[in-house]
């Protein structure tokens, strides 16, 4: 039950004492939402956690339901809950709340939310389970692949300034987590889990024309704590073995790693095209596990009556690629370190070097059903996470198809 | 790059290049409308196509300290569509989509929907702070005429 949101739930029940509201007079609104979607690729090492050879209705299926509540002008709540992929181990579904909150809006530019939110700068962010409401059969994971990591316990205080021409919001935010994170290990054949404490805030800045123009920059700052007892490993240690040979030592631990993420979002119709362009970048602690990473796309989308034919351009590179190769280049030592331990650790390693095309389209039946479908080529460089297994410098297809609803 | 992946990349290029260009530049279409009328429940002020816009996108929940709901027709109805189109500038496919993006960010429901003009003028009679729509025809005596649309 570590996900559920206690502090949201325990707002939620002190509703009732808060002055001016009358639960008993509230509206209430229900809403659900949907995707079914399956994807196959032409490898057989998984890609994105679940996409293989075989295919997968894992890595885009999910089923949700909404409740709204408004007691009043002034307050109200919502609860969302989302039937997905489990985020602790493979191949299993699980439900987890996305939202629950509770909404306090005191003037027309002032916005106080406190309960589960999702709190990162990316321009889908908080609506990227609602597959209805965005055209791409899939966000780019280059940008998307750390999203989850910013639904957090907590609090955001919004104001909003409108113009003639634009609205502009500050959003702050803090909370607190409990995340897992995912690793595979190449040789042992299987993935490998571990939970942390994550406590962060944030700043996001958006600016819309009141259309389709949207303008995003965030900053987050994380501080993750892991269920470790050493906690995270923070420098390899390489033991010359003489020859130009080494092996590995014992590495250096610390207790916590902190995370500054950027974000830098655009959303712009340009002619009879709409550009949505992101970039994010995770300016990590000098850590050797989890080096810097930054990722980018950019997605140009035309809507021809129902058809919304898409193509996109995503990137992600990170700077840990020599320490990459250093672990992977150790020498087994019998009695101390294993060819087994060597690959699994260099595969445990949080580098990123790919980059993808993807080609679809989405149609759209009613602007509350959509159909979606897309080719992927993602061309991994030297070594991508992303990809459970020894795949370097080779091409992965990727081919999607997905039904997506929202009532 | 291996031989392999290299030739998949190239026979891959063309032909989405291909499909792009052929989707891209096919044609699209449009429409327009005619007169509404934007009513309020009695006692509030005039507004302008601005304020009226961000009323009925969730963005202002209160005109000059009072609270106000705006109400909708059904989605289809051709008076929803030219209101939408006068204030909005959107179709009424892109206001719903609108408001399936905002209630998943957790900024609120969208606002309640009635049948018909009757049921229209009914609900914002009876509703302190109701903002709603009709054809500028079903005009009559005695309403508050809030805005008058092209």
């Amino acid at each position: 039950m570590k996900n559920l949101p206690w502090p949201s739930l325990l707002l939620l029940s002190c509703m009732a004492c808060l002055p001016g509201v009358d639960a008993r007079a509230a509206e209430f609104s229900a809403s659900a939402f949907g995707t079914l979607g399956g994807a196959i690729s032409d490898r057989g090492p998984s890609y994105q956690r679940s996409i293989d050879d075989h295919g997968t209705l894992m890595r885009d299926s999910l089923l949700g339901a909404q409740i709204d509540a408004k007691f009043n002008d002034r307050w109200a709540a919502t609860a969302q809950m989302v039937l997905a992929p489990a985020t602790d181990e493979d191949d299993v579904l699980e439900p987890r709340p996305k939202w629950t909150l509770l909404s306090y809006r005191p003037t027309n530019d002032w916005l106080i939310r406190a309960g589960r939110l999702s709190l990162g700068g990316l321009l889908n962010q908080q609506n990227m389970d609602v597959g209805v409401s965005y055209d791409m059969a899939r966000l780019p994971n280059e940008v998307y692949l750390l999203s989850s990591a910013y639904d957090f316990d907590g609090l955001s205080i919004a104001k909003t300034w409108n113009t003639a021409a634009h609205e502009i919001t500050l959003d702050a935010s803090f909370g607190a987590q409990h995340r897992d994170y995912r690793g595979y290990l190449n040789a042992s054949g299987r993935p490998d889990y571990f939970g942390a404490d994550l406590t962060g805030c944030g700043l996001v800045l958006t600016v819309t024309d009141y259309a389709q123009a949207m303008y995003r920059a965030g900053w987050n700052l994380n501080e993750i704590d892991p269920h470790a007892a050493r906690g995270i490993p923070e420098t390899y240690a390489f033991i010359p073995l003489g020859g130009g040979l080494y092996t590995l030592g014992q590495p250096e631990y610390r207790a916590t790693i902190t995370i500054n993420s950027l974000f830098l979002g655009a959303r712009i119709p340009w002619s009879e095209f709409l550009i949505s362009c992101e970039a994010t970048a995770l300016l990590i602690d000098d850590i050797d596990p989890a080096p810097t990473t930054v990722g980018a796309y950019i997605n140009i989308a035309r809507k021809l009556g129902n058809w919304t034919p898409y193509l996109t351009h995503a990137r992600i590179w990170t700077n840990g690629m020599e320490t990459w190769r250093r672990v992977k280049g150790a020498t087994p030592v019998p009695g101390l370190v294993t060819q087994t331990s060597i690959d699994d650790l260099a595969s445990s390693l949080a580098v990123y070097d790919q980059n993808s095309w993807m080609l679809g389209t989405a149609y759209a039946f009613t602007p509350k059903q959509k159909i979606k479908a897309e080719a992927m080529l993602t061309h991994v460089g030297e070594r991508s996470a992303m990809v459970d297994g020894d795949l370097a410098h080779e091409n992965v297809t990727v081919f999607s198809l997905s039904y997506n609803f929202a009532f | 790059m291996t031989t392999a992946g290299r030739s998949r990349k190239r026979s891959f290029f063309p032909l989405v290049l291909l499909l792009v260009a052929t989707l891209f530049f096919m044609g699209d279409s449009s429409c327009s409308h005619a007169g509404v009328a934007v009513i309020g429940h009695a006692g509030l002020g005039p507004l302008d196509t601005t304020v009226t816009a961000r009323i009925f996108t969730g963005r202002t929940v209160q005109v000059a300290g009072t609270a106000v709901q705006p109400v909708n027709l059904k989605a289809g109805n051709a008076t929803r569509v030219a209101f939408l189109r006068a204030v909005l500038q959107q179709s009424d496919e892109d206001y719903i989509a609108y408001w399936i993006v905002r209630r998943a960010i957790g900024k609120g429901a969208p606002p309640p929907e009635v049948e018909n003009i009757r049921d229209m003028i009914g609900f914002v009679r009876a509703t302190p702070g109701a903002i709603g729509y009709v054809d500028d025809r079903a005009i009559t005596p005695g309403m508050n005429v809030l805005l008058t649309l092209p």
